[in-house]
């Protein structure tokens, strides 16, 4: 089974990449300079009790152990415990990575939505003023960062309007509806910028499709202009838009941040903000840790999708 | 009966090119099969596209084409649509690229059948195995749940012709239909070809730029040079005694058995006395091909 094989090698690469990843990480934050026992008790602390934290942090073990510890521990779902407040990294970042998921789990998905017709009439309308228009707005949206979009969007909705809250989070177990009234407008403001600049990829797929001899087939079998560009160009447009849509989930994740600040959102970004700021490096070391797997669990994801949608790929045979 | 007539077609890509087409008229009647030869560049595609309505969008028309009576050049895109596929349909040069890569043969053969008459699904997909089956596809359900790619060229255009006489046409244009493919395969196709067209009893715009062919599966002949068509009239006629320099050239370039040992092969320049003639066919080479369009 050539598709199952494919699959394997993708998936051998994907763990190699990960543990690769893991080392980069470690040995990073291990070469940052001072040393968080003394930062901790500060400068007046005496050389011994130093000593005493670094040995009950395990600070004071070879390198290659304290990564195999980290690395053993986070298998088992243990990514340590911070140096300032003691707690379970995992149980603070549990809740955290949620709000994250929310927003770009909502955001992506509304902005292939919103992006899709929007690429379909530029595509269509290239030549006249409907293109023309889509045009401009995409490349408005493109030149808008989406805190300023966030910002605009709490003054007008939430400060005059009053339709949503300007900012804050309710988990989904205190209260679906405010859990949702909260999320709508981060979710908007990311959606704004995404599909602008997405529509753009799906307007540059369609335009190809249009040049395609398929498409010529596909009307001259009795489709309409619209109806075969929709039914025989979405496919093969979709192929040329996975990796874009990839690498924007993955810059997502990680520029969540800036929407998370403007809506004082406790997403991981928010975390990785306090804990850089407050020097704690296991929380550091660790929410770098998995957004880096998230960004390469999705590369793994995206080729699998691509065999999914082209059939080239998946299945061998005369070119 | 005349099904198909073009009147005075003239095409142009903007204003500052020479036309493709130049007050281009031609007669189809039901069940002729007319064969139109001409070099590249000379028009042959562009007059095919006309005729179905698939000219880019930046092509300028002027003149009529009327199809039963009906003046295609005014007709609606929904109304065009119902058209074709069902009673005027095409057979593409390219085999490789004229399929949907990411849609099984199968399914989109059965969309022709669906996109015009009223049928479920499953009666879709018999009409199919029985088309897929005359045009000898076989086995027939591995390859209609094959993708394009899985399938080799002479498969594919097999594919591509069943799809053009799915729903008994009246009119198949075939724009170099075998052109793409080896010499063994051409011959076979070509034979099937000619084989469904009687079937179906439809009429044939046979575009090629190959006398043989032409001449093995036309009744009529077309000459078309630089977007005009300087000669027309039975096969046997043309090409036994042609009258216009070019077409004298087309035919004599084609018949390397009459050129001796030693001896130059004849160029279409040798019968192109008139320098105009010359002159149009360069001027030609020069245009642009229009069909790339801009981002």
């Amino acid at each position: 089974m050539p598709l199952l094989r494919a699959a394997a090698r993708r998936l051998a690469i994907f763990i190699g990449t990960v543990v690769v990843a893991s080392i980069v990480i470690f040995l990073i934050v291990q070469a940052l300079p001072g040393d968080v026992a003394q930062t901790t008790l500060g400068m007046g602390a005496t050389a011994d009790a130093v000593a005493a934290l670094r040995e009950r942090w395990g600070l004071d073990q070879p390198l290659a152990v304290r990564y195999g510890q980290w690395l053993v521990g986070m298998l088992h779902g243990d990514f340590g415990s911070s140096y300032i407040t003691g707690a379970s990294v995992v149980s603070q970042m549990a809740p955290r990575l949620a709000v994250t998921g929310w927003l770009v789990g909502f955001s992506v998905p509304l902005s292939l939505l919103v992006a899709w017709p929007l690429g379909l009439v530029a595509a269509m309308f290239r030549r006249r003023w409907p293109g023309a228009v889509v045009n401009a707005l995409s490349h408005i949206g493109l030149a808008i960062p989406v805190f300023f979009v966030g910002t605009v969007a709490t003054i007008i909705f939430a400060v005059n309007l009053g339709w949503f809250p300007a900012n804050g989070y309710v988990t989904l177990g205190t209260s679906v509806s405010r859990w949702a009234s909260h999320l709508v407008l981060p979710v908007a403001s990311i959606v704004v910028v995404q599909a602008c600049f997405l529509a753009r990829y799906v307007r540059a797929g369609f335009i190809d499709v249009l040049t395609e001899d398929y498409y010529r087939t596909a009307r001259a079998v009795g489709w309409t202009r619209w109806r075969g560009l929709v039914r025989h160009g979405t496919r093969n447009m979709a192929t040329s838009l996975v990796t874009v849509v990839g690498v924007q989930i993955a810059s997502l994740l990680v520029g969540a941040i800036l929407v998370e600040q403007v809506f004082v959102l406790p997403g991981l970004g928010t975390m990785l903000i306090q804990a850089v700021q407050a020097r704690d490096l296991v929380v550091v070391q660790d929410v770098v840790m998995l957004l880096v797997f998230a960004v390469l669990l999705l590369n793994f994801v995206i080729d699998m999708v691509y065999m999914a949608i082209d059939p080239r790929l998946a299945r061998g045979g005369r070119g | 009966m005349t099904l198909l007539a073009i009147d005075d077609l003239s095409v142009d890509f903007g204003r500052h090119h020479r036309p493709a087409l130049d007050h281009v008229s031609l007669l189809v009647d039901a069940g002729q099969r007319l064969g139109l030869v001409g070099a590249s560049g000379s028009g042959k595609t562009v007059l095919a596209s006309a005729v179905m309505g698939l000219l880019p969008d930046n092509a300028h028309l002027t003149g009529t084409v009327r199809f039963q009576g009906r003046d295609l050049t005014r007709l609606p895109d929904a109304a065009f649509s119902r058209l074709r596929g069902q009673d005027l349909t095409m057979v593409f040069q390219e085999p490789m690229t004229a399929l949907d890569p990411t849609m099984k043969v199968g399914r989109q053969a059965s969309e022709v059948r669906r996109l015009h008459t009223r049928c479920s699904a499953a009666q879709a997909r018999a009409k199919v195995d029985e088309i897929f089956t005359r045009v000898g596809l076989d086995p027939v359900s591995q390859i209609a749940d094959a993708y394009p790619h899985e399938l080799s060229g002479g498969q594919r255009q097999r594919v591509v012709i069943a799809m053009a006489v799915m729903n008994n046409p009246s009119l198949v244009i075939c724009d170099e239909p075998t052109t793409a493919l080896d010499a063994m395969v051409q011959a076979t196709v070509l034979a099937l070809l000619v084989e469904e067209l009687d079937r179906v009893d439809a009429a044939c715009l046979f575009i090629s730029h190959d006398l043989d062919v032409v001449s093995s599966m036309c009744d009529d002949v077309a000459v078309i040079h630089g977007g005009r068509i300087v000669e027309t009239g039975g096969v046997d006629e043309v090409l036994d005694r042609p009258r216009h320099p070019y077409t004298q050239g087309l035919v004599a370039t084609a018949r390397i058995d009459a050129v001796g040992p030693g001896q130059r092969l004849p160029v279409i320049d040798d019968f192109s006395s008139t320098s105009d003639l010359v002159q149009a066919a360069s001027e030609q080479c020069d245009t642009p091909a229009p069909t790339r369009q801009d981002r």
